[in-house]
C-alpha cells in the first residue's frame, strides 16, 4: 500500500522533473519552447468548443 | 449511427433512473453535467497548456524519439499506418505510459494530442482511420499499473486494505486490452470498407 501510494504521487512531479532535467542536459530552452507548446494546445481546446457549437447550434 | 447511439444512451439512462426509483436525481444530473461539459473545456485549456509544452520540451531534446524507437515495434504493429519519428507516435507513447502510470490528468491532453496527429495522417478526414479505433481501444481498455482513482474510492468508502483488489485489476484489465487489440486487429482487416459516420 505504501509503496503504490508513493509510485503514485511521485510519478507526476518526477515525470516533469525529468524532461526539464533532459531538455536542460540537451540545451533546449526550455521556458521558450514550453511557452511555444502550450501555444498550441489554445488552438486544441478552441476546436473542441468549436465542435460543441456545432453539435448544438447547427 | 451516432443518432441512435446517442438516443440508446439516452433512453437507457431514462429507464435506469426510473426503475431505480431516481429520476429526480437523473433531471439535476442532466442539468448539471451539461454545465460541467464546458468547465472542462476551460480546466482542460489549462492542464493540456502544461502537457504540450512538456511535450515540445521532450520533443525537442529528443526524449520522445528514444522512447519511441524503444517500443517501435509495438507501436508499428498496434499502428502500422503511422511512419516512424512522427510526432503521432511519440505522443501515442506518452499517453499509453500515463494511462499505465494512471495519470488521469496527463493522459487526457496527451491522448487528444495523439489523436489530432493520428488525424492529420487520416487518409479520409470524416471516417475514423484503423488507428483511430486502435488508439480509442488502447485509451478505453489501458494496462492500469496503478488504479488510482479505483484505490481513491475504496479508501474513501473505509474499505480495511484498499490496494488489495489491484492484482484483480490488472488481469482483467491485461485481458480487456487483449480482447479490445485482437478484435480492433480483426475489423480492420475483414471489413475495409467500413464506413463510420461522424453525426
Amino acid at each position: 500500500m505504501r509503496v503504490i501510494k508513493l509510485l503514485a504521487d511521485y510519478a507526476i512531479p518526477v515525470m516533469i522533473l525529468l524532461i526539464l532535467i533532459i531538455g536542460l542536459y540537451r540545451d533546449v530552452k526550455v521556458f521558450d519552447v514550453f511557452v511555444d507548446g502550450a501555444k498550441d494546445s489554445i488552438y486544441t481546446i478552441l476546436k473542441i468548443i468549436w465542435q460543441i457549437k456545432k453539435a448544438l447550434l447547427l | 449511427m451516432m443518432n441512435y447511439i446517442w438516443f440508446g444512451m439516452l433512453v437507457l439512462g431514462f429507464i435506469t433512473g426510473i426503475i431505480n426509483g431516481r429520476i429526480d436525481e437523473v433531471t439535476n444530473a442532466i442539468i448539471v453535467s451539461s454545465g460541467d461539459a464546458i468547465k472542462l473545456c476551460i480546466n482542460l485549456l489549462g492542464i493540456m497548456c502544461l502537457w504540450s509544452g512538456l511535450m515540445k520540451i521532450a520533443e525537442k531534446s529528443g526524449l520522445i524519439r528514444n522512447i519511441a524507437s524503444l517500443v517501435k515495434p509495438l507501436i508499428s504493429y498496434l499502428f502500422p499506418s503511422v511512419p516512424k519519428n512522427n510526432p503521432a507516435a511519440g505522443a501515442i507513447v506518452m499517453n499509453m505510459v500515463a494511462n499505465i502510470l494512471g495519470l488521469g490528468n496527463a493522459a487526457t491532453p496527451l491522448g487528444l494530442k495523439a489523436m489530432e496527429e493520428l488525424q492529420k495522417l487520416n487518409p479520409k478526414e470524416h471516417t475514423a482511420s484503423n488507428d483511430i479505433s486502435m488508439f480509442l481501444i488502447l485509451n478505453t481498455a489501458s494496462l492500469q499499473l496503478i488504479p488510482t482513482s479505483l484505490i481513491a474510492i475504496r479508501a474513501q468508502a473505509g474499505s480495511a486494505n484498499p490496494v488489495e483488489i489491484i492484482s484483480c485489476v490488472w488481469i482483467a484489465s491485461a485481458f480487456a486490452a487483449i480482447i479490445g487489440i485482437i478484435s480492433a486487429k480483426f475489423f480492420s482487416k475483414t471489413s475495409r470498407s467500413r464506413r463510420v459516420s461522424r453525426r
